[in-house]
This record gives C-alpha cells, sequence and structure tokens, in this order.
C-alpha cells in the first residue's frame, strides 16, 4: 500500500472519520480533538508505519504531507503495509 | 486560576488569559488593567504569551502564561515565579494504546494498585499532571509523555524530570463534575 494511503487510514482510523475529510494539507492539531487524540495518532504513526519511524520525529511534525514525506524518505519509498 | 465555562472558541481563551492577566496584576501589582491593555500572542513553538500597551511600561517578558481547555471549559493562569503550564481535562478511560504508552512501568503499577473505580481519575491525573510539565517546558507533545514520571509519597504527588526543578505542583480534582485541573511552575533556567 503507498505511504500516502497507510498515513490517511491510520489517520482515519485513529480520529473515525473518512479518509475522503482528509487532505494533507490539514495541520494535524486542527484534525484531532484534543492532545490525548494527539498522542494517539503519533505513537500510532511510529507503531504503524515501521520500525524507522522515531516518536521524537514525527511529534515535531506539523500537517499530513509532513508525516508522508518524514516516513517516504525513513522507508526509503517501500510500499508494503 | 480562572476558569471560564462555555465552548471551545478563540473568544473564550482571551476571556481567560485576559481576566488571569488583570487579577495578577490587580493582586500582586496593585495595578488595574483593562482588556484593551492586553493582547495575547503566540510563540512559534504555540505557547501563549501577552503583552501591555506601552504606556504601561511594564515587561511582560518575565511573566508565564497557560491556557488549556476542554469541550466545556478554559482556564488560564498567569505567574512571575517561573515557567507555568496549566492543563484540565474530563475524567475518561483512555484507549489502551495510549494508557500503554504514555504511563511508565512504576505509573502502571502504582494505579493498577488501586481500587477499579479509581483508576480512570488517577491515569486522568497522571495524564494531566505530565501535560502540564510540558507545557512549562514549552515543548508539549514533542517531548514523550514518559519521560516525566509522576511519583507519590504517600501524601503527595511529585514529578521527576530530568530537565528542570518543579517549583510548584498543584492539583484539583471535581467530582462534582469530573474533572481534573492540575498547574505545574518550574524554576528558570540558570
Amino acid at each position: 500500500m503507498p505511504i500516502e494511503k497507510r498515513v490517511l487510514r491510520i489517520v482515519s482510523d485513529t480520529l473515525k472519520v473518512p479518509e475522503t475529510r482528509i487532505n494533507t494539507d490539514d495541520k494535524l492539531v486542527s484534525l484531532v480533538s484534543d492532545s490525548i487524540q494527539l498522542f494517539e495518532l503519533l505513537i500510532r504513526f511510529e507503531k504503524e508505519l515501521g520500525e524507522t519511524i522515531r516518536y521524537e520525529d514525527v511529534a515535531h511534525i506539523e500537517k499530513v504531507s509532513d508525516i508522508v514525506e518524514y516516513a517516504t524518505l525513513r522507508l526509503g519509498g517501500a510500499s508494503t503495509s | 486560576m480562572v476558569i471560564v465555562v462555555g465552548p471551545r472558541t478563540r473568544e473564550n481563551s482571551e476571556l481567560a488569559a485576559k481576566t488571569a492577566i488583570k487579577r495578577y496584576f490587580l493582586k500582586n501589582k496593585k495595578k488595574k488593567l483593562d482588556f484593551k491593555d492586553i493582547k495575547i500572542k503566540k510563540e512559534l513553538k504555540g505557547r501563549p504569551i501577552f503583552s501591555l500597551r506601552k504606556h504601561l511600561k511594564i515587561d511582560t517578558s518575565r511573566f508565564s502564561l497557560s491556557i488549556s481547555h476542554t469541550d466545556r471549559y478554559t482556564i488560564a493562569d498567569v505567574t512571575s515565579r517561573g515557567r507555568l503550564g496549566v492543563d484540565i481535562e474530563m475524567i475518561k478511560k483512555f484507549p489502551a494504546i495510549v494508557y500503554k504508552s504514555f504511563l511508565t512501568n512504576n505509573e502502571r503499577k502504582w494505579i493498577e494498585a488501586r481500587s477499579r473505580s479509581k483508576r480512570y481519575l488517577y491515569t486522568t491525573l497522571f495524564w494531566s499532571l505530565k501535560e502540564a510539565c510540558l507545557k512549562a517546558l514549552g515543548e508539549g507533545l514533542r517531548i514523550h509523555p514518559s519521560k516525566i514520571e509522576v511519583k507519590n509519597s504517600g501524601r503527595h504527588f511529585y514529578l521527576s524530570n530530568q530537565t528542570s526543578e518543579v517549583a510548584q505542583l498543584w492539583y484539583n480534582i471535581n467530582y462534582r463534575h469530573d474533572y481534573v485541573i492540575t498547574k505545574v511552575v518550574l524554576k528558570e533556567e540558570r
């Protein structure tokens, strides 16, 4: 599965919103309802995208598109689920 | 500490923050401010700061302001004693993945030794104390909450973190409305 799709799926599953309502330009803080949900999103990125994804890195990321870019860089374009 | 009851809006944030600043200056500096004297801004990392109209000739850089929200309440406080973080959270069950990740092993053991009815309360309180501390550090969730440990001395809770000394830790549990409020002041680094 392409990385962008995997990122959108994590956001969608965590926030319980359809993927079609998530824009890659959205800021993570504007998508979540509180800090607990933001933390859940960050640890899901870390746990579900692969071993090379680090919490300290994703926690500094602002937009969904930045997560996609960071994950693509770390995973070297890998597209397995 | 000021609590505004109402939805989570920018207006309520400003109202809480400006009221906290007005109260602080009236109580500690015997100075009466108007709302229009106060401007609330945000630093690059999202931390709230404030300035006062130039004619008042007050340097606000040594004050620390903190704001927190739930769906129904906004709280704000200000201090000159150090770096401030406040937090308000509704008492609730946390998602399992969050519960397992934000607590240290020691904290989890402590919470799981409590009665079942108190576990949600203490999970929320521990989250809130960590969140207030992370806000005081100026980093928020950019630092993993498990890097800070909540400890219990038998009578009181205290925080252990590697970076700063805690000058003040305060919390309030409102059982009637099911929320906790926490406040952490960290000593300024020398």
